[in-house]
């Protein structure tokens, strides 16, 4: 499970860590599609640089990377590979989570470039903060 | 970074369905993997498509989280 977990992360997260929301046809978005072109093995830029539409994608992806760790986190607490007695750590994890993810949407909803970087930053701490726990207790 | 295939990403999940039996959160994390692979395949996408995507995911988002809550208050309780 741990495996899985961290490799549907990955696929998703990677994919979340540039947000591009300068305006389009700026060098600045041109970047940040190459980027994410080169992390997720693209076509080149020129085809995928419309703005709203990265935008979208990583938002999605990154909402899709917090459901698919949390019904795992959820499959591995039903199957009792998460001790009792961490649970609570657990709940307090996931809270925060849900908190980040607020936050990133917020954020996401203001269109501002350095909030939505700093609050998919936090977020990405909070989730793993999830998977560590469970993945650490799943063998 | 290389994405892995659906077919990988599917094979993986639903050999963890059939180790534990259960089918739900297994189910949930397929289409999750089917909705990101295909997001990333390099086709454009209509705004229309993507806004509707966006809000299922948020939905489903919230869904799972609260699921989780519910596992882990059912499992304190001893239930």
């Amino acid at each position: 499970m741990r495996m899985i977990i961290a490799a549907l992360a990955a696929l998703s997260l990677s994919a979340c860590a540039v947000a591009p929301t300068a305006p389009p046809g700026t060098a600045s978005t041109i970047d940040a599609a190459a980027t994410i072109a080169d992390a997720t093995n693209l076509p080149p830029p020129v085809t995928v640089a419309d703005r709203t539409t990265l935008d979208e994608t990583a938002a999605i992806a990154f909402e899709s990377t917090v459901t698919v760790v949390a019904d795992l986190a959820t499959l591995a607490v039903k199957t009792g590979r998460v001790p009792t007695a961490k649970l609570p750590e657990l709940r307090e994890r996931v809270a925060w989570a849900r908190t980040a993810v607020g936050a990133v949407r917020a954020a996401y909803d203001t269109g501002n470039a350095a909030s939505y970087r700093a609050a998919v930053t936090s977020a990405r701490q909070a989730i793993a903060g999830v998977q560590t726990l469970v993945s650490g207790d799943v063998r | 970074m290389k994405l892995p295939t659906l077919q990988q990403a599917t094979d993986a999940i639903d050999a963890l369905g059939r180790l534990t039996g259960h089918s739900a959160e297994v189910n949930a994390a397929n289409s999750l993997v089917a909705i990101v692979v295909d997001l990333f395949d390099g086709q454009p996408r209509e705004q229309a498509q993507l806004q509707a995507t966006y809000a299922a995911a948020k939905e489903r988002t919230d869904a799972s989280l609260a699921r989780l809550d519910t596992a882990i208050a059912d499992r304190l309780a001893g239930r």
